[in-house]
Formats: structure tokens, C-alpha cells, sequence
């Protein structure tokens, strides 16, 4: 959201930490299932409405979400280093939410559900513990939206 | 991209475009300053022109100002300009807000509002002078907060009593004007308006201190009642004031009660209820204030509006007031989707994926259909990377031989290892433009564009052919798969003129036999499957009889009759029968839902009974290469599968104990249940599969049964001719039967004792009958055994065997075992040369080795490498 970030260190990070705890190792193991996709500046990662069941993380470089078209395109978010697109989709392969695209040059690590698979089954608690993080993120953003939608 | 960037959903004020420069901001709060002076000395000095000059036609302007296009008083407003002197001449304390008045300021500015609206009734509509002396009050205390707070904390967003009412009519801006005070933020005050002013108020009303909530929706709530008692209550000239304000009092709480009942009773969000009251107010405010306005016109200029006018600023109102309702609640709505969606999820360490980022940096870069960018590490195959990314390609058999996987080289064509012999001979067949490359093959060693459509390669392109024989005129060639096919394919290539015929039982064209446990649980049946162009069929004169049985062999007429009662009469013919699944003598086999996986139709007929009979409970019997990739398929589909294997481990004819207890580990945990040393003893069931019972007496409950142990050569018409036939067709050297005249290739045939039934060994075979079969005089082209070679992928980790699997008397092992990272090598090596090796996880090296054992090469540098990669002894 950041709907107030001023720039002079009032706004409490509105991010949801992923993965937090897990060792250098562990994280290095997962990433090391995953495919790094380049993406020259301009060049979209997602398009609104696309298919997929891949979860990216930003590597380097911004991303940034779009929706709608024409006058009524908004820009929703801008993901730098770290953040991790289509975790919605990951789970549920529906479509994607917005365009996504890379501002600047960047790379992305992309984790499909295939990739996902095998490296369960080579590491079932390390994938545990990621489904269960993965639910946590998704957990915190319903009770975000319940907890807006009620008041 | 190409224009302005789209602003967020809710864009702060550094975000909107300005329209109108900062230093024409200065000049309009120069003049609306002078113009307020001016009306305070009216108010003082001429109250008949002051009074309704102030209170009848200026004050109703600001509601409208503040519900269209807020920012423009934001930025215009005198009281501001006031508050802002001291900033804009350095003259400011700055102090932050104590946070008591952080929390509080809305209850200060709105005790102040709802203190001075029945004041106006008391007093201030009725002297100028006192008017005069509020206006100078509010505008000194404006400058004093501005001297002590910061940006605009010390009046105009914290205590202003203006500003309760802004913040109610300013939530949903028609018209955004950006703040032109902050230059830069200082980040002042909460949920800023003037930083966002769309999104201000709802985060007011959400904000987790219910008690700073609690402020915005009291006053919406009184905030009707307020305007109706203003404007409806009789003068407290005769009524009393007390009488006055103990009415004013009620009609707030009225207000405030009705809001709080509907809150409390009607399903919506508090900020739409809050919305919908600001909005009755606005609508309150211009139905009572019209004719206040058209009296105040009388007053200053002798000339009454008619009616009408009053009528048309009432509906004029209540219009922008709904209008404004509309705004809101879509704002609203567009606010959730930016709360509930908008939480943005991150990695925490990012160090390691700098460290990543950082080691990916120098890769080749590989770009699909000109749109996916992969940094490729060196030797990593087209294929891997397609994959990868979830691209549209078919993988076959991962060997270069089957043809299912043919992508052009749009550029760095240089750039991809060298094409070998079988990729080579698969292009030939395929018949692409000179670009195309088998993806599994193409390894990655520099940039590289990749298409994943071949391009047609450009005609006259055929080489010449000579030295064929003309006798030859009609070859048959019975079998469609891959090893029928390249026959048909290489003689074409030789013999200009022949009629060639294949016969092929099945109702397809060649497709990817490999791919096919994915018509269990893929939706596209064989869409993608076929290996060749159908009009390849016709570009080469190949006459196809599909779906057609061949009966019988006359070799005394050269004869081949079909089982359609037609008869083909052949110079040579090819048998490519293939093989039938073999299936173990056991009582039950013949249940329905006792299904083999040889066919595309066999891999369609499970899907469909599964369908059809609602199973969920699988038992794979066979734990070889078919048996796991459809106990893979069949996992995907979602049945609860398990998979009998008469031996001890898992690919026994491919993979030695360790790689095979590794693989075991793999599939339960993709939950896939293998059962070892299990021997089948009977299928039961009353009308179709309800269990399998194994020697031993151990039961298991299956609705469906496959069986996928092992293969048996189709030998039955070539055993009827007569020909030499021992486990398949005997064939010598130059793959010819016990007749000349009749050749034997693929799963069929069985050449110096042994049977493949191996895709690379059909491809040898049918290039080297092909031929001599149509070679003038004595065949001279001699086939000299198959390295075997098995991939397989399918259960998404790569396991690779080539040559040898037991090591013989002489033989030395070199492992490499890293059950961390579940990379396993086991090299077999001969007198210094690779003979045979095992990879499982390991596919970085499979090239390399795949070389090495089917050249029989040194194995010293692979020795190396695997040396290479095991972890220093800790002290060393």
C-alpha cells in the first residue's frame, strides 16, 4: 500500500516478510530449483489475465504492476529487490491480477509448479515450511481485507 | 513503453501532474489574502457590505470548492497562507506534534466547528465587527501554529475548524489539484490529506486507533443535523439562546444517533455510511443556502434572483452530491482492493539473491520467441530451458532421435554445441530450414535466439541421389513408429522413384510414443504429438495405410495381405511391427480396468475409464521406465498410485541400487507408493478391478490396474512367414531376415541375441536397412550394436544411464554421492575409457558423459570433473 510514504522515515513498512527464519542454505536451495529470467526495460513479466502457476522473486532491477487500459490504467505497485510476484497464482493458477513489467533491466527467479514439485519431494519439511509461509502471506492479507471490509 | 507512467490508484500529491507552476500558486495566495484583508476591513468598517458580502455569497462558494476540486482551496486558502508564513520565511520552530495532539487535533478542530456554527446564529451574522475579530483571531492563531509546528501540523491539518468539514466533502475528489505548499514533506502529520488526498479519509476510518476513527465518523454523523439546525432553528433573539443551543444540541445527537443506528444495523462500510452523510449535509447545506445566497445578492446589489435560479442550485446540489456518493464508494472500493491486494510480499534475505543475481550476471543469455529472456548456465540444453519456463514443447525422447522437440535458431547459431550423428539424421528426416536444432540436443554456450516454430526449409533443397537400385520399384514397409518411418525416410531419401507403402495398425501417424502417459492426465489428447507434418507424407510419396492390419506374408509372390482383404505386393519389405506389452500370466488380467500402456489409444482408454468409473485407487505393476513415468502420469491425474516392482529396486535394467533407492526416495515424496520384491498373483473383482494380491498373500484396493511389465517383439506374422525368428526377427548385419528380400528393424528385431526396444537403436537400424535395401548389388552398410542410452525426466528429476549398468571383471567405479543435493554419478571405466555410467541429478554432466561412453572414450576428464565437485575433507 504505502498510500503515506513521505519519505522521511514516518511510514511503518506495510510489507509481509516471506521466508523469514530460513537459513542462507536453505533459501539458497530453493532458488536453486528456480530459472532466472532476464527482463529488458519495457518488457512485461505478466499480462492481466494471463494463466500461470509460476511465483517469481525479484532478483535485481523493479518491477512494476499495472491495471486497466487506456486513461483508466493505473499503476497498482512497483516490486524491487526481493519481492515475490504471482503468489496468488501459484496456488490457485488462475490469471494474473495486472500487467507486470520491468521499469529498468531485470532479473527475476521464476519457480514453476513443476520445479516446485520435484524440489518437494527431494525436501518435503523445507516445502512444508514454504506452503505453510505461503498460506501465512495469503492469511495475513485476508484478515487485512476482512478486517477492512468490516469496519 | 512509450508515454507518462499511470498514476497509482491512489497518487500522492508528488505523483499528480501539475497543471499550474508553484510560483502561480504564490500570486493567487497573494490576491485571495489581499481579499480576505479586504473583507475583514468591510466586516469592520462597512458591516452592511461585509456581513452578506462574507456570509451570504463567499462562505456557501467553499462547500462546492471543497467537494469538486478540494485542492484548490487547499493550496488558496488565507488561513493556510498564514499558517505557511513563517515556513516560507524560515522562520518556524518546526516542532513536531506532541502526540497528544497528534491523536487529537480532529476533536479540537471539531469542537471548534461545532462551537462556532451556532455562534454564527448568536452573534456573527449580526455584526461585522465581531466577524471581523474572529477572522483575525483564527487567522493570528493560524500564523502563531505555523511559527511553533511544522509543515502544516500547527493548524491546517491538525486544529483548523474548517477542516472537519474538508475532510468530509474532500474524500473523493472530482478534480485533483496537488498540494503546493509541502516543498519537500516533511511528513507532519497522519494519513496526510494534502500528501493523498484520495485515500486520507478512508485510512482516517481505518485506522487501528479507534479513537482517531471514532472522530471522523462523529462528525459525519452530527454533520447533517448541524446544517439543518443552522439553518431551521428560530432565532435565539427570540426564542432565548439557551432554548437555541439545547435545540442545536438535539438535533446533533438526532443526527449522530441515526448515523450510529444505521451503522450498526446496515451491511455497509462505515466510510460508505460517512460518504452518504457528507453528502446529505452538502445537499442540506445548498437546499436551505440557495435562497440564503439569492437574499445576500438582494442585499449587496437591489436585485432579487428569480425562483428559478434557487431550484436550479438546489438540484444542481444534490446531483454533485450524489455524483460525489458514486466517487466515494468507488474509491472505496478501489481502497480495499489496494489493501487486501496491495500488501506487498518480500523475500527477507535479499543478500542471497544478490549473491545470485551476481553469479547470473555473466550468463548467456537464451531468448524464446523473442519475449522470454533465460540466463543460461554453459551446457544447459534448449530444452532444459523451454522447460524451464513453461514453454510450449513437447519433449520426446531427450536423445536427439525422436524428432518431438524441433526449435529454429533465430541467431547464435554458433553458439550451441555441435549437431552429433542422431540429431543430424533427425533434422535430415524432419526436413526444417538449415536453423533448426533438436532443443534437447542444442547446448548453450553462448547468447542464443530461439523459436519454438521450425521454419520450413526453402525448396530445391533435396540432395541428388544415385546409385540406387531401379529394380526396386515398390518397398512395404509394415509399422509406423519411428523405426517404419525412417526407413521410409532414408529410402525416399535414396531411391527417387520407388512407391513406398507403410501400414500401420494404429489409426495415427507417427506421434512422440514417449509423451504419451501424458494423455492421462493432460487435456489435449494428441494435439502436439505428431512427430512429422502431415503433409510430409505427401512431400515424399509415401503412401500410408493406417488403421490397417497386414495378415499375412506370401514370400513366394512377394505379397503382403491386408486384413481389408487388399493385397500389397513389395521387392523388399521392411517389418516394423514393434512390440506388445507383455502381460504376466496372472488370473483377473483380463478384468475391465486392467489396462497396458503401449498405445496413444491404451493412455486414452484409462482417462476415459477413470471418468467413467470414478477411480481413485491405481496399482502400477512394474517399476521400469514405463511403469514410473505413468505412475508419475497417474499421480498428476490425481489417483492414489502404487508401484509393484518384482525386484529389489526401482530401473533395474537402467540404474544401480543407490540411484534406484535414490529415485524410490524421490517418488514417496511426490507420494507415490512403490512397493519392491512384490510379485503379482491375481487381479479380482466381481465385474471389473476392485484389488491386486501379491505372492506372499499381502491385498491392495485398486479401481484401476496397469500393467507396465515389459515389452514383447510383435513376431506372429514373421513367425507365419517362416523367417528366423528367436525372441524377435533375427536379423545379421546389414538387419536383413532369413529372406533377402525382407528386413527387420525397431523393437522387432533381435540383432547379434539382443532386443532394444530403445529409440536411438530403432534409428541406427532403420538408417542402415533403409540403405541397403535399396543399394545396388550386396548391402554394404552394416549395423554394429547400440550403445544404450535412457533419459528420463518425467518425474521431474533427471536420472540418465548409458552403456553398461553392472560392472564387469576389469572395470573400475568412480562415485561421485552428494545426498545432500541428491546428485549421484557412477562412472564405470575400462582400461582408462568410460564404458558406463549412472547420473541422477546430475544433468549438467550428462552430455559430457553421454559422449564419452557411446565413443568409448578416455575417461580421465570425467574422472576429473567428478573429483572436482566433492567437497574438501574437513583438516585438509
Amino acid at each position: 500500500m504505502g498510500f503515506f510514504d513521505y519519505g522521511v522515515g514516518e511510514e511503518a513498512p506495510t510489507d509481509v516478510e516471506f521466508l523469514t527464519g530460513w537459513s542462507h542454505d536453505d533459501l539458497r536451495a530453493l532458488l536453486a530449483s528456480t530459472t532466472p529470467r532476464r527482463l529488458h526495460a519495457g518488457e512485461a513479466l505478466l499480462r492481466e489475465g494471463q494463466a500461470s502457476t509460476a511465483l517469481y522473486v525479484v532478483a535485481a532491477g523493479t518491477l512494476a504492476a499495472y491495471a486497466g487500459a487506456g486513461r483508466r490504467r493505473r499503476l497498482l505497485r512497483t516490486m524491487g529487490e526481493g519481492s515475490v510476484v504471482g503468489e496468488v497464482t501459484f496456488v490457485d493458477g488462475g490469471g494474473a491480477s495486472a500487467d507486470v513489467l520491468a521499469d529498468g533491466d531485470a532479473e527475476v527467479l521464476m519457480l514453476t509448479r513443476e520445479r516446485f514439485d520435484a524440489w518437494a519431494a527431494a525436501h518435503p519439511d523445507l516445502a512444508r515450511a514454504f506452503l505453510f509461509e505461503l498460506g501465512r502471506v495469503l492469511a495475513h492479507r485476508l484478515r487485512t481485507l476482512t478486517r477492512a471490509v468490516t469496519k | 513503453m512509450t508515454g507518462q507512467r499511470p498514476l497509482p490508484v491512489f497518487p500522492n500529491y508528488t505523483q499528480v501532474p501539475r497543471r499550474v507552476p508553484l510560483g502561480a500558486w504564490d500570486v493567487v495566495r497573494g490576491v485571495v489574502l489581499l481579499l480576505f484583508l479586504a473583507e475583514i476591513a468591510l466586516l469592520g468598517f462597512a458591516p452592511d457590505v461585509g456581513l452578506p458580502l462574507f456570509w451570504k455569497l463567499t462562505v456557501p462558494v467553499l462547500p462546492a470548492v471543497w467537494l469538486l476540486a478540494p485542492g484548490l482551496w487547499r493550496n488558496a486558502c488565507p488561513l493556510a497562507a498564514s499558517n505557511q508564513l513563517p515556513r516560507r520565511f524560515e522562520l518556524s520552530r518546526a516542532l513536531p506534534q506532541p502526540e497528544w495532539l497528534r491523536r487529537h487535533a480532529h476533536l479540537i478542530g471539531i469542537a471548534a466547528v461545532l462551537t462556532l456554527v451556532p455562534l454564527r446564529r448568536v452573534v456573527f451574522n449580526h455584526s461585522g465587527p465581531a466577524t471581523a475579530a474572529l477572522l483575525l483571531a483564527v487567522a493570528t492563531l493560524a500564523f502563531a501554529g505555523g511559527l511553533v509546528f511544522k509543515g502544516k501540523s500547527g493548524w491546517c491539518s491538525s486544529v483548523c475548524p474548517l477542516l472537519p468539514v474538508q475532510r468530509l466533502y474532500g474524500q473523493a475528489p472530482a478534480v485533483l489539484v496537488p498540494n503546493s505548499h509541502c516543498q519537500p514533506c516533511v511528513g507532519c502529520t497522519k494519513n496526510c490529506y494534502d500528501f493523498n488526498p484520495g485515500v486520507a479519509h478512508f485510512a482516517d476510518h481505518d485506522d487501528d486507533d479507534e479513537q482517531y476513527a471514532g472522530y471522523r465518523r462523529f462528525f459525519a454523523g452530527v454533520f447533517p443535523g448541524l446544517v439543518v439546525a443552522f439553518f431551521t432553528l428560530e432565532d435565539p433573539a427570540s426564542t432565548g439562546v439557551g432554548a437555541f443551543l439545547a435545540a442545536y444540541g438535539l438535533a446533533l445527537l438526532v443526527s449522530l444517533g441515526s448515523y450510529y443506528a444505521i451503522v450498526s444495523i446496515v451491511p455497509l462500510r462505515r466510510a460508505r455510511v460517512t460518504a452518504a452523510y457528507g453528502a446529505a449535509g452538502f445537499s442540506l447545506f445548498y437546499w436551505f443556502g440557495a435562497p440564503v445566497v439569492a437574499s445576500g445578492v438582494e442585499d449587496l446589489f437591489g436585485w432579487t434572483p428569480p425562483d428559478a435560479v434557487v431550484t436550479v442550485v438546489r438540484v444542481a446540489a444534490i446531483v454533485a452530491a450524489v455524483a460525489f456518493v458514486v466517487r466515494a464508494w468507488r474509491r472505496d472500493a478501489d481502497y480495499l482492493v489496494e489493501v487486501g491486494g496491495g500488501t506487498a510480499v518480500r523475500v527477507a534475505a535479499t543478500e542471497v539473491l544478490r549473491e545470485r543475481a551476481a553469479s547470473d550476471a555473466d550468463a548467456a543469455e537464451v531468448t524464446f520467441e523473442d519475449e522470454f529472456h533465460v540466463a543460461a548456465q554453459d551446457g544447459q540444453s534448449l530444452l532444459e530451458l523451454a522447460e524451464a519456463l513453461d514453454l510450449a514443447i513437447e519433449p520426446g525422447c531427450r536423445m536427439g532421435v525422436c524428432g518431438a522437440d524441433p526449435v529454429a535458431i533465430l541467431d547464435g547459431l554458433d553458439a550451441l554445441s555441435e549437431v552429433g550423428d542422431d540429431e543430424a539424421s533427425t533434422l535430415d528426416r524432419l526436413g526444417f530450414a538449415p536453423n533448426t536444432r533438436m532443443a534437447c540436443m542444442a547446448r548453450v554456450r553462448g547468447d542464443v535466439a530461439v523459436g519454438l516454430q521450425p521454419q520450413p526449409r526453402d525448396a530445391a533443397a533435396e540432395a541428388p541421389t544415385d546409385g540406387f537400385d531401379r529394380s526396386v520399384e515398390q518397398v512395404v514397409i509394415l509399422g509406423n513408429g519411428i523405426a517404419g518411418i525412417t526407413v521410409a525416410d532414408h529410402v525416399r531419401r535414396r531411391h527417387p522413384d520407388c512407391e513406398i507403402h507403410v501400414v500401420s495398425r494404429e489409426p495415427h501417424h507417427l506421434y512422440n510414443r514417449m509423451a504419451i502417459s501424458r494423455l492421462i492426465y493432460g487435456r489435449t489428447a494428441l494435439h502436439g504429438l505428431f512427430l512429422q507434418p502431415d503433409a510430409w507424407y505427401d512431400e515424399h510419396r509415401i503412401t500410408c495405410w493406417l488403421n490397417t492390419e497386414a495378415t499375412r506374408i506370401d514370400r513366394e509372390q512377394r505379397v503382403v495381405t491386408l486384413a481389408t482383404g487388399e493385397e500389397l505386393p513389395y521387392d523388399r519389405l521392411v517389418l516394423a511391427t514393434g512390440s506388445h506389452s507383455f502381460v504376466p500370466p496372472a488370473p483377473g488380467t483380463d478384468l475391465p480396468g486392467v489396462f497396458v500402456v503401449r498405445e496413444a489409444s491404451d493412455a486414452a482408454a484409462i482417462r476415459r475409464y477413470r471418468q467413467d468409473h470414478d477411480a481413485d485407487r491405481v496399482v502400477v505393476v512394474g517399476g521400469g521406465l514405463l511403469g514410473l513415468e505413468v505412475a508419475y502420469a497417474l499421480k498428476r491425474f490425481g489417483l492414489q498410485t502404487t508401484v509393484l516392482e518384482r525386484g529389489p529396486g526401482l530401473l533395474r535394467r537402467q540404474l544401480d541400487a543407490r540411484a534406484g533407492a535414490l529415485l524410490g526416495e524421490h517418488l514417496a515424496g511426490l507420494g507415490i507408493e512403490v512397493v519392491t520384491d512384490a510379485s503379482l498373483a491375481e487381479i479380482t473383482g466381481t465385474d471389473r478391478v476392485e484389488a491386486v494380491s501379491l505372492e506372499g498373500g499381502a491385498a491392495l484396493a485398486a479401481d484401476l490396474v496397469v500393467m507396465a511389465a515389459g515389452v514383447r517383439p510383435n513376431v506372429e506374422l514373421a513367425a507365419a512367414a517362416g523367417l528366423e525368428v528367436e525372441r524377435g526377427v533375427v536379423v545379421d548385419d546389414h538387419l536383413r531376415t532369413s529372406d533377402p528380400a525382407i528386413y527387420a528393424v525397431g523393437d522387432v528385431a533381435e540383432h547379434a541375441g539382443r532386443v532394444y526396444g530403445l529409440w536411438p537403436a530403432a534409428v541406427d537400424q532403420a538408417r542402415v536397412a533403409a540403405t541397403n535395401l535399396v543399394a545396388e548389388g550386396e548391402p554394404t552398410a552394416a549395423y554394429a550394436g547400440t550403445v544404450p542410452a535412457t533419459m528420463l525426466k518425467v518425474v521431474g528429476v533427471d536420472v540418465a544411464s548409458y552403456g553398461r549398468v553392472d560392472p564387469e571383471e576389469g572395470d573400475e567405479v568412480v562415485v561421485l554421492d552428494l545426498p545432500a543435493e541428491r546428485r549421484y554419478v557412477r562412472l564405470l571405466v575400462n582400461g582408462g575409457r568410460a564404458v558406463g555410467a549412472v547420473l541422477y541429478g546430475a544433468p549438467d554432466l550428462a552430455a559430457e558423459v553421454a559422449a564419452a561412453v557411446k565413443g568409448n572414450g578416455d575417461a580421465a576428464p570425467l574422472v576429473a570433473a567428478l573429483d572436482a565437485q566433492r567437497p574438501v575433507p574437513a583438516g585438509r
